[in-house]
């Protein structure tokens, strides 16, 4: 009798294990992670052989603003909320237009929506051009796990971090789960998930009017690139630090070089802040953002700087590697601690971020968006390469090119499976193909389903949807059925 | 003449001797919630009912939890008679039997032990600790007597003596210390139970144990799930098997679990079978929801026909084929409603909870009534209604055959209840009660937060309604007589009078009086 209840125990403490496995997964910042890698990992419900099921599940409408080319922000991705109103899959949605919304992620339907009013002394920008398109441009973060915390800082109570203390919870942090936003006046807000109302009263931490990356949150503290100066914001790299009641920003300031695109720093797994500008690549140090190293791109000819795309931090056989582009379009591949490097000497037209994954075998990959002609695509593709050491030295080596696709997106990856967008442009209409992540055959394409080229705001991917908007302000998920 | 007048001194007599019982959580192993053999209570008299009396005991409140509902035998011989007794189980282990006549206590039991190394959380209503299970009473014995089974906190299911509280025989252990038990069922010999949400480490499981062998061996059928939380445990068809809802969980064949359904499983030999299940075809949908099947089935007769009906937080009814639950994949049921709730999909406060019920009328109608909280969805209507529903109603759906298929067709929606639960139908009266109890298990600020002491705060009291079966038109409410709320109790009726037992442990007995 008692061996029966034993082994019905042990079989239901197993059950509710694998219940919470089972149980919706995060996305918290753009790029899914700290290193912005765009790897979801295994998705229970995406698999090589169901993707080439996928459909249509909603497309909404938002309102956002006719400028730049981001009017909607990729969302963030809430995989359970135990909300006053329900279980809840959420998928958190910035919008140019000062709107951050909740949308249910199941039934495609608005959860709530917040307009964060511009309230500052300073008048609100109007005028928009390509590089400082105005209204709210960072995309919002929720805390990120998986970083270590740097050494003497504090974690609040709750709050599990390698390496970090315990410290008072400060009303920027304290309860529960909150969803963070820049608004365009450059007050800070921290929003209740449930209702998406401010926690707390919403703080200046950066100047108004500013073009800010997509935020990133970390062990307290939100980073985010300014750039280019819009509004007379110096170029810079930002910590703001949420232990302190009233939030402080910390800056680096970036004398030299812009920063390109929206997806701003990216950070190691030891905390450190990586930034690259068309002149540098910098590693910082976390929180108090000290000069750790300038990596040296090792020529100097005009054309061998860095690329203003932002670097790919990852882990590679115990040691962190980073994989960047240059001005001239070849990838260097440095290792962080030592900072040797080596060159893939083929240069291609990449823009935008590098993804990366691990297969089951350990083998890395690094997928870049290339814009231009690659082998037999034309206009644009995929590339994908793995990192391999060879004599004694850490290379990459392309596996395989995409089909043609027309100024396409960083990729996004969900098991062994790479999410293409094909942005379109002008007339045309973005596309979004599913690629065989280890050979790039082609497994999906959405054909004509989506009715406007994209937002080059980025894609998010996680619990089987595959998320992205259109310039016309219109999110689009697609994913694996599920019976209501 | 005198033998005339004896002949009806006879019948005087046998007309106000009670015959009716309600032996077990809602009244049959089928769980109908149906008194036949209600003569008393009729439409045109119940807008008369009043409080007969009521009983406040010494039962202390654990979390939520109070007084489950009363069991009715209407002629228990005493030392002191013939005697209608209403056997009344509180949650801090106590047995009350009721002179159901008098509302007098006959006599209390309180089941001692050392207290359990394992509990519940300190203010979590989920797993109360104590006795949880409505005991059952079995058949009039060779010697006529009636034995009462009921399991104590502390998993030991005892042998009582109804007439007198006497244990002629030891108890035997029956489950975990404070894990949860739902409502104890009875098919011959064979006792049953359920359990849900791993109080104390009780697994989520289907209970079953023979009392009439020796050795009292303990059979269990465990379907890896979420908890088996039908209010009244198993529901039984004709065929002994025993049907449980699963709560949430996966369902997976490959390793036979079969959560966010119904699975059937029966005594053969010494074992607990696995026998058959149904698993709605949105299972994955209701477990990511949390929208449990955790309502215990209606099993009843259909023109010749034996049909179940079960129903889940999403507010759908579900009507199956007990021989072929779901059919061939388990999965397709003979006919599946739409939303009559919980339009917002959200797992507390709202939804089907409990139980259901089903009778059969004088022209051969079979009726199905279902209980939910929160408001009606908004695409739902029925034929008749009384007014918006806001926090919870009785439906009344009909079986019928359309085009040689089944069918559950609404026919009318009750008065607004402050969230209906499982109601009971005897003569022609759907008896109801609003619990006035508080759900909330999420808060905007706060997120997940299921306390008892906010939620005992934040309840008001529970109202009892008696509707026209036929019509769903209130014929009676009893306003705010009932000073407190009702969780996971339930209503009982037989031999004119209806029973409900309220948190602050007092027992009301509603009746016609002098009747």
């Amino acid at each position: 009798m008692r061996r029966v209840f034993i082994l019905s125990a042990i079989v239901s403490v197993c059950a509710v294990f694998a219940l919470a496995q089972s149980r919706g997964g995060n996305w918290p910042t753009s790029g899914g992670d700290a290193q912005r890698s765009g790897w979801e990992g295994t998705d229970a419900r995406i698999s090589k052989d169901t993707v080439k099921d996928l459909q249509l599940l909603f497309k909404l409408k938002l309102e956002s603003q006719a400028k730049g080319l981001r009017p909607l922000m990729p969302p963030l991705i809430m995989g359970r909320l135990i909300s006053y109103r329900g279980f809840r899959e959420l998928a958190f949605v910035g919008s140019n237009a000062d709107i951050v919304y909740a949308i249910d992620a199941d039934l495609g339907t608005i959860f709530w929506q917040k307009h964060l009013e511009y309230s500052t002394r300073e008048p609100q920008t109007t005028a928009s051009t390509p590089d400082c398109p105005g209204g709210m441009t960072a995309t919002p973060t929720m805390s990120v796990p998986g970083v270590a915390a740097p050494r003497g800082a504090a974690a609040p109570p709750g709050v599990t971090v390698r390496g970090g203390a315990a410290a008072p919870a400060s009303s920027f942090i304290a309860g529960t789960a909150s969803v963070y936003a820049i608004s365009s006046d450059g007050r800070l807000h921290r929003l209740n998930v449930s209702t998406g109302d401010d926690i707390v009263q919403p703080v200046q931490v950066l100047p108004a009017n500013s073009n800010i990356s997509n935020l990133m949150m970390v062990n307290n503290t939100i980073y985010a690139v300014t750039s280019p100066a819009c509004n007379l914001t110096q170029n810079a790299v930002w910590a703001i630090d949420l232990t302190l009641d009233v939030p402080k920003a910390t800056s680096y300031v970036l004398n030299s070089g812009e920063v390109g695109g929206p997806a701003g720093p990216v950070i190691g797994i030891d905390g450190t802040v990586y930034v690259q500008t068309s002149e540098r690549l910098l590693a910082l140090n976390a929180g108090d953002l000290t000069l750790k190293n300038n990596f040296n791109s090792g020529n100097k000819s005009s054309n061998d700087g860095w690329s203003p795309s932002p670097p790919l931090v990852f882990q590679f056989k115990g040691r962190e590697m980073i994989a960047a582009a240059r001005k001239d379009g070849r990838l260097s591949l440095l290792d962080s601690n030592s900072g040797a490097s080596t060159i893939r000497e083929a240069p291609l037209p990449i823009s935008g971020s590098l993804s990366t994954w691990q297969d089951v075998d350990g083998t890395r990959w690094v997928l870049a968006p290339v814009w231009g002609r690659n082998g037999a695509s034309p206009n644009g593709s995929v590339a994908a390469f793995k990192v391999e050491e060879q004599a004694g030295k850490t290379v990459l080596t392309q596996v395989w090119i995409s089909r043609d696709m027309i100024s396409p997106l960083p990729p996004v990856i969900a098991s062994g499976v790479v999410f293409a967008l094909s942005a379109g442009k002008g007339g045309t209409r973005a596309t979004l193909y599913a690629l065989d992540a280890a050979t790039g055959k082609e497994l999906y394409s959405s054909r004509n389903l989506v009715a406007a080229p994209a937002s080059l705001a980025g894609m998010t991917v996680s619990n089987g949807r595959v998320y992205f908007s259109t310039l016309d302000g219109t999110m689009y998920a697609f994913g694996m059925f599920m019976e209501h | 003449m005198r033998t005339l007048t004896a002949l009806c001194a006879i019948g005087v007599c046998c007309a106000v001797m009670a015959g009716a019982d309600w032996p077990t959580d809602g009244g049959n192993p089928q769980r109908t919630n149906w008194q036949r053999d209600e003569t008393i209570l009729r439409t045109d008299n119940v807008g008369n009912l009043k409080i007969l009396w009521k009983l406040k005991f010494d039962n202390v409140p654990r979390q939520m939890h109070s007084l489950l509902p009363p069991l009715i035998i209407g002629q228990v011989r005493t030392l002191t008679g013939l005697k209608q007794i209403a056997l009344v189980a509180g949650v801090s282990d106590n047995l009350y039997a009721i002179d159901a006549d008098k509302g007098e206590v006959l006599w209390k039991k309180h089941f001692e032990y050392p207290p359990p190394a394992r509990n519940g959380g300190a203010t979590d209503p989920l797993c109360p600790g104590g006795l949880t299970a409505t005991p059952v009473i079995g058949p009039t014995d060779a010697s006529g007597g009636r034995t009462a089974y009921a399991l104590a906190g502390n998993g030991q299911l005892h042998f009582i003596n109804l007439a007198t509280g006497d244990e002629p025989a030891a108890p035997v252990q029956f489950g975990y210390p404070n894990g949860k038990s739902y409502a104890l069922n009875l098919w011959g010999s064979v006792v049953f139970t359920t359990t849900s949400q791993g109080c104390a480490g009780n697994p989520n499981q289907m209970w079953a144990i023979d009392v009439d062998d020796p050795l009292k061996k303990v059979m269990t059928f465990n379907p890896k799930s979420g908890g088996l939380w039908g209010r009244t445990g198993a529901a039984i068809d004709s065929n002994g098997i025993a049907w449980a809802p699963t709560g949430d969980g996966t369902y997976d064949l490959t390793t036979e679990r079969y959560g966010n359904g119904l699975i059937g499983a029966k005594v053969e030999g010494n074992e607990l079978k696995f026998k058959d299940y149904y698993i709605p075809s949105n299972w994955a949908f209701l477990l990511k929801k949390d929208l449990d099947m955790q309502v215990t089935p209606a099993i009843f007769d259909y023109k010749g026909r034996e049909l179940m009906v079960v129903g889940s937080k999403e507010c759908r009814v579900y009507l199956l084929d007990p021989k072929s639950a779901g059919g061939a994949d388990h999965q397709t049921p003979l006919y599946r409603t739409p939303q009559l709730c919980n339009e917002e999909l959200n797992f507390a406060g709202t939804g089907i909870w409990g139980g259901m019920a089903s009778w059969e009328d004088a022209k051969g109608t079979r009726w199905v009534l279902v209980p939910f909280w929160g408001p009606s969805h908004s695409d739902f209507k029925a034929p008749v209604s009384y007014g918006p529903v806001r926090r919870g109603a009785i439906v009344a759906l009909k079986v019928e055959t359309l085009n040689g298929k089944l069918q559950l067709t609404p026919a009318w929606m009750s008065q607004d209840m402050d969230h209906a639960e499982p109601p009971v139908v005897a003569n022609g009266v759907v008896y109801a009660y609003g619990s006035g109890e508080d759900t909330t298990q999420a808060y905007p600020d706060r997120g997940l937060l299921d306390s008892s002491p906010l939620r005992i705060k934040a309840s008001t009291h529970a109202t009892l309604f008696a509707l026209d079966a036929e019509t769903g038109k209130t014929l009676y409410s009893s306003g705010d007589q009932i000073a407190s709320f009702v969780h996971f109790g339930g209503l009982s009726i037989a031999n004119g009078r209806v029973y409900l037992g309220t948190y602050d442990s007092v027992l009301y007995s509603f009746g016609l009086p002098g009747k």
